[in-house]
């Protein structure tokens, strides 16, 4: 095809197209910025009670975060549970000081009584888990603040990242882990770490 | 009430709200043409049901309307007076990082050669920002890519293609140039700039996943997304748009880049 001999003969596209992730990348590698809080988003989510969310309900906790949605058969129901697996090897010291949180992006079908359902079905804690909906467009902004992508499919299906965040208590971003073929990362050792001797 | 009295009043009373509350009176209102609805094969192939094999996809897009220029330096600066959280310097981390507007001689100064020219270093927050300032949205994803397709600028896709390859491949540090003329390209449906000039923020720039060799793989399954194969591979016969999507794979929300502006559309 013309359009591949084009490519072949002018030997900078592939240059430029590293130089395009370059530039995205570079510009933002050595910056010594105060490190973004997801807490600064703003907008309204519902918890699986249909309550209002804010973050100061999470009272200081860590916060293990996922987004998923709850129609999913594939890789939602794994991350859950690779979650519930972190909550049970924490002591029950740091336990108590960490908050699991599911965030849908799904608010057509993910009402609060569905996640209510969702949260039965996987056996959620409901003093330690919170499943959120969101009112408006929040899922698009949080997704871009934690760098997790996703897209509504012609189908009504969704394609999106596998990701599981350890957010501090203020807001910021710690750790992710994004393969699930891969070995766990530690976020639970992450969080024993940060929490020190008080566990 | 008078008539014209109430007339004068409900207008001051509309204008003084504006000044207000920090909407855009008519005076900053933008020129948007409307984008006629059609059938728009997308990018990626889709399966169409649990199990299937990906097969390409034609998505309808409504009518839309759609900024005629990118959102100029000037237009930013009418933006960042009425809403001061929005100012470099005032704005959250999260929203935004250290080389927002970097290119502006000062807060509230774009400096006079970037006046008229499309506003960069802004990231995919503060363009939503200022679309919603003006009561109008990001494009998204598709309807940006439907608008700017090879065969709105003529009838010979693979010289438009080659066209924005060539842009492509200049410089990342060139000068902002346009394709064709002064003020960029326009095409048939007299929206100008959309090549040549800028890369341009899109509502959902974060539905672009890109896994291993997408624009060869059968297979582009990996573990880091879900729903991979639902996905499939991308068309590879518009190497232009492969790159516009690469591009996006590779942004976060926050980052502020030269080169990269964005329009609105309502």
């Amino acid at each position: 095809m013309a359009i591949w001999g084009f490519v072949a003969r002018n030997s900078r596209l592939p240059a430029l197209l590293l130089a395009v992730f370059a530039c995205a990348f570079a510009v933002h590698a050595a910056a010594a910025t105060p490190p973004p809080s997801i807490f600064d988003l703003g907008g309204t989510w519902r918890n699986q009670e249909g309550k209002a969310f804010t973050w100061n309900q999470t009272h200081g906790r860590y916060v293990v975060l996922s987004m998923v949605y709850t129609s999913c058969t594939r890789s939602c129901p794994l991350i859950t549970e690779r979650m519930r697996s972190i909550e049970r090897e924490l002591s029950n010291v740091h336990r108590a000081q960490v908050v699991f949180i599911l965030m849908s992006f799904d608010p057509k079908r993910d009402k609060p009584e569905v996640l209510a359902r969702f949260a039965d079905k996987h056996h959620l804690d409901k003093n330690s888990w919170q499943l959120l909906t969101p009112a408006g467009d929040e899922a698009r902004l949080m997704a871009a603040a934690l760098d997790f992508k996703y897209k509504e499919l012609q189908s009504g299906d969704f394609s999106h990242s596998d990701q599981i965040t350890l957010v501090a208590p203020t807001g910021q971003i710690i750790m992710q882990e994004s393969d699930l073929t891969k070995a766990p990362k530690s976020i639970g050792d992450a969080i024993a770490k940060a929490l020190g001797s008080r566990g | 009430m008078h008539l014209q009295r109430r007339i004068c009043l409900e207008i001051g009373l509309t204008l003084g709200l504006q000044v207000l509350i920090g909407t855009p009176t008519a005076a900053f209102a933008s020129e948007m043409r409307r984008i006629p609805g059609g059938s728009f094969q997308l990018f990626n192939r889709e399966s169409t049901a649990p199990g299937r094999a990906a097969e390409a996809i034609t998505a309808k897009i409504a009518p839309f309307e759609l900024d005629v220029h990118a959102v100029t330096n000037r237009d930013y600066l009418a933006f960042v007076k009425a809403l001061p959280k929005w100012q470099r310097g005032r704005v959250p981390t999260v929203f935004a990082d250290d080389s927002y507007l970097s290119h502006w001689a000062g807060t509230l100064d774009p400096g006079k050669a970037a006046w008229d020219l499309p506003v960069t270093n802004v990231s995919w927050f503060a363009a939503r920002a200022y679309c919603q300032w003006r009561q109008e949205r990001l494009p998204s994803l598709n309807e940006w890519e439907y608008a700017a397709s090879p065969e709105t600028f003529g009838s010979d896709k693979n010289a438009v293609t080659a066209d924005i390859l060539a842009w492509y491949s200049k410089p990342v540090n060139a000068p902002t140039t346009s394709m064709d003329g002064k003020n960029g390209r326009c095409n048939v449906y007299g929206i100008c700039g959309l090549h040549g000039s800028i890369w341009e923020w899109v509502e959902d720039y974060n539905s672009v996943m890109i896994g291993g060799e997408n624009r060869t793989s059968a297979n582009p399954d990996s573990g880091a997304f879900c729903g991979a194969a639902s996905l499939g591979a991308m068309d590879p016969s518009d190497y232009a748009a492969f790159m516009r999507y690469a591009f996006r794979a590779s942004l976060k929300g926050g980052y502020t880049v030269g080169h990269l502006g964005f329009r609105c559309a309502k």
